[in-house]
């Protein structure tokens, strides 16, 4: 579409329409409501007496909600003005629309409104790979209003639509005959729900009329989000609405797996990848620890749980190997796409350790890492025994799903860049392009010694120099009350705060009278780094460290001291080595 | 009573401490052949797994037919698509399904697969 789309989301259900609010979707157009990677709605058009109506204006309310005000007539120099028409949608468990016409006029006038609506029933890969649909579509008019129905053997998708003014209800959509007074005005709600069965009961949206409050799908709302979330004192304004803008956006990207328990974890991105990617999800979740570390904490038990046990060449699993991506449509269900989930990716499991490090480096939540174990020993071993194809210490890529698995270890996701390529996979049956080595991935040891019970794992690895290019900023202490004290990145929540280098501040809670907390000692700890720096703002070790702490500057700007995993005691720091 | 079927939840009790080792709570597996409903009620704990045929209340019950299930067990179906396609129904703690899905095989045909890492080529 060239024109401007609206898009307002609630998890994985999403609408795409133009800004008048109406979806004219093809199977190549990406508009439409979508839910669990489902359209449910491809066609969803307003006429008022038999025209399309002519966009004002569109508020993006929130992330989840939008208002369009509208006038008889196309063009533009609408013609008629003597009409106002506001649909007010909101998004979740399908959505809920609030169609609300004036009149302006001194004479009654009589209308005639209409919405078409349409389902093809396409799954996010059909629309994005145009293909046709395999099964059977019928319509259903009972007295809950107009049932949208797709069918391929037990496969079963449906929408229904209802209306709270008396409509004529056809097959194509819903017919509402309007007398309006001098200056009257005349509204309706319209509901359009999602399900996974063509039976059951109908279940209303959840917004109704009048509701502005956000109920996300988890437990804790947009409000509590922001309130519970670092506060940026500051004396810039558009630092303060950046911020402020940052933790909205990223309540937005909160998804909630059905593992999940009502907590959230970081979508890849919205609308079309509001789903479970483990790079994506670990990435954001690294990249949030200051302010939001919950997300990480979610992100480590879903992608945990689903970590792979077995060897399966469709959907490139292997045991220990974190998903790459999970998915719920049509394709996926009739195994025409491996994403049940897929694993097809080199990095997402070596970030799944990275993760679990950072987590306990930046909350001291150490029960969640020990609980973990399993999981961690068994990426570890993924690294060494699956992800290695080579044998040289390098985690190399290469699908074993030639068809539909993705082809290169960042998957075939827009907008992500594409891996530098290392070299070819000497010997191996396939294209050389199909073998690629990663170079976004860290290695580990785990100290027998410390905490687990287990083999060392020291593994050689070619490690990468990086120029520092250190360009000051915030800096990052362990509670507001301890200026010009040994400072660390490691803190608990409740005693963080950031300044900048001049007047802005962010703290979270009360200030703590406690002294800093020092990073406890790891049970996962650096051996060897790489080149993920930029993204997590820290420099890898070049090996295990046994100084207390060391020096750390970010590409990103702060500066931080940070403690060894060992240096509970001590209190000294070093320039890192370069 | 179908002999892969008995087989696999033998092994199950035996294979626990391996497979099940973070699954907690119970699950009943109820497969329906014509007119008759097999029930197999699952406890695990720590890698503790016991089976019984009790049809009682479980924190998660997943309901086929004897032979998705048959399927499920030796590879054939994979539990996720199935619930998916609707083929499999599922109720209950999402978490402890996903988990008890490491107890399930990868499909027959697929080929062991192991990188040089495991084979002793790095020295």
């Amino acid at each position: 579409m060239s024109e401007r789309i609206v898009k307002i989301l609630d998890g994985n259900t999403f609408v795409v329409s133009d800004p008048r609010g109406d979806i004219e979707a093809s199977l190549t157009d990406p508009t439409g409501l979508f839910s669990f990677d489902t359209r449910f709605l491809s066609t969803w058009v307003l006429t008022v007496n038999g025209q399309r109506l002519n966009a004002l204006s569109v508020d993006d309310l929130q992330y989840f909600e939008a208002r369009f005000f509208l006038v008889p007539g196309t063009g533009t120099v609408y013609v008629d003005a003597k009409l106002s028409v506001i649909r007010r949608r909101a998004v979740g468990d399908g959505f809920h629309e609030e169609l609300t016409i004036l009149n302006h006029a001194e004479e009654p006038i009589e209308l005639t409104v209409r919405v078409d609506a349409d389902s093809d029933f396409a799954d996010l890969f059909e629309v994005k790979d145009a293909l046709k649909k395999k099964g059977t579509y019928s319509t259903r008019i009972d007295e809950e209003g107009l049932h949208l129905v797709y069918e391929r053997e037990t496969f079963e998708r449906m929408t229904t639509i209802a209306a709270s003014a008396p409509a004529a209800i056809d097959e194509k959509g819903l017919t509402f005959v309007v007398t309006l007074e001098p200056h009257g005005s005349w509204t309706t709600d319209l509901d359009v729900v999602t399900a996974a069965g063509a039976g059951g009961r109908f279940v209303r949206p959840k917004y109704r009329h009048g509701e502005r409050r956000a109920q996300p799908n988890m437990g804790r709302s947009l409000e509590s989000w922001l309130q519970e979330a670092p506060r940026l004192e500051s004396d810039d304004d558009q630092l303060r609405a950046t911020y402020r803008r940052s933790l909205v956006d990223l309540a937005a990207l909160r998804f909630s797996p059905l593992i999940a328990g009502g907590r959230s974890l970081p979508a890849a991105g919205l609308p079309w990848f509001m789903a479970m990617f483990g790079r994506d999800s670990i990435l954001t979740s690294l990249q949030s620890l200051p302010f939001t570390p919950e997300l990480a904490a979610t992100t480590l038990q879903a992608l945990g749980d689903w970590q792979g046990s077995r060897v399966d060449d469709f959907r490139d699993e292997d045991p220990g190997r974190i998903l790459h991506e999970m998915r719920y449509g049509e394709m996926t269900a009739f195994e025409e796409r491996p994403h049940s989930p897929y694993y097809g990716c080199a990095d997402a499991t070596p970030l799944y350790v990275v993760l679990l490090d950072e987590y306990e480096l930046w909350t001291g939540d150490r029960s969640l890492v020990r609980h973990r174990e399993h999981e961690a020993r068994a990426a570890l071993a993924w690294i060494d025994d699956y992800a290695d194809l080579l044998g040289d210490g390098y985690v190399w890529y290469r699908r074993r799903n030639e068809e539909t698995g993705s082809r290169t270890s960042v998957g075939r996701t827009r907008g992500i860049r594409s891996p530098t390529r290392m070299g070819d996979c000497p010997g191996s049956p396939g294209p050389p392009a199909n073998c690629r080595a990663t170079p976004t991935t860290r290695r580990y040891e785990v100290p027998a010694s410390r905490g687990w019970s287990g083999t060392t794992r020291r593994t050689p690895i070619a490690s990468r120099k990086r120029r520092q290019t250190s360009s000051g900023g915030s800096t990052v202490t362990s509670g507001s009350r301890t200026k010009g004290t040994s400072r660390s990145r490691s803190t608990p929540r409740g005693t963080r705060s950031t300044r900048s280098r001049r007047t802005t501040a962010i703290s979270c809670g009360a200030a703590s009278s406690t002294s800093p907390r020092r990073r406890p000692s790891s049970p996962i700890s650096w051996a060897r780094g790489s080149s993920l720096v930029g993204a997590f703002g820290r420099w890898p070790r070049e090996k295990a460290d046994t100084t207390p702490s060391a020096t750390t500057s970010a590409p990103c700007g702060p500066s931080t001291t940070r403690s060894s995993p060992g240096g509970s005691a001590g209190t000294g720091s070093r320039t890192r080595r370069r | 009573m179908s002999e892969p079927i008995e087989e696999f939840f033998e092994r199950l009790t035996r294979d626990g401490p391996d497979r099940l080792r973070r699954a907690d709570g119970s699950l009943r597996i109820d497969l329906k052949s014509g007119t008759t409903t097999e029930h197999w009620f699952v406890t695990m704990h720590g890698g503790d797994v016991s089976v019984s045929h009790r049809n009682a209340k479980a924190d998660s019950v997943i309901r086929t037919s004897k032979d998705q299930f048959e399927g499920m067990i030796t590879g054939t179906v994979n539990a996720m698509s199935a619930a998916l396609r609707g083929v499999v129904s599922l109720e209950g703690d999402p978490t402890l399904l996903v988990l008890f899905q490491r107890a399930l095989p990868g499909p027959p045909s697929t080929a062991t697969r192991q990188g040089a890492g495991a084979t002793g080529r790095r020295t």
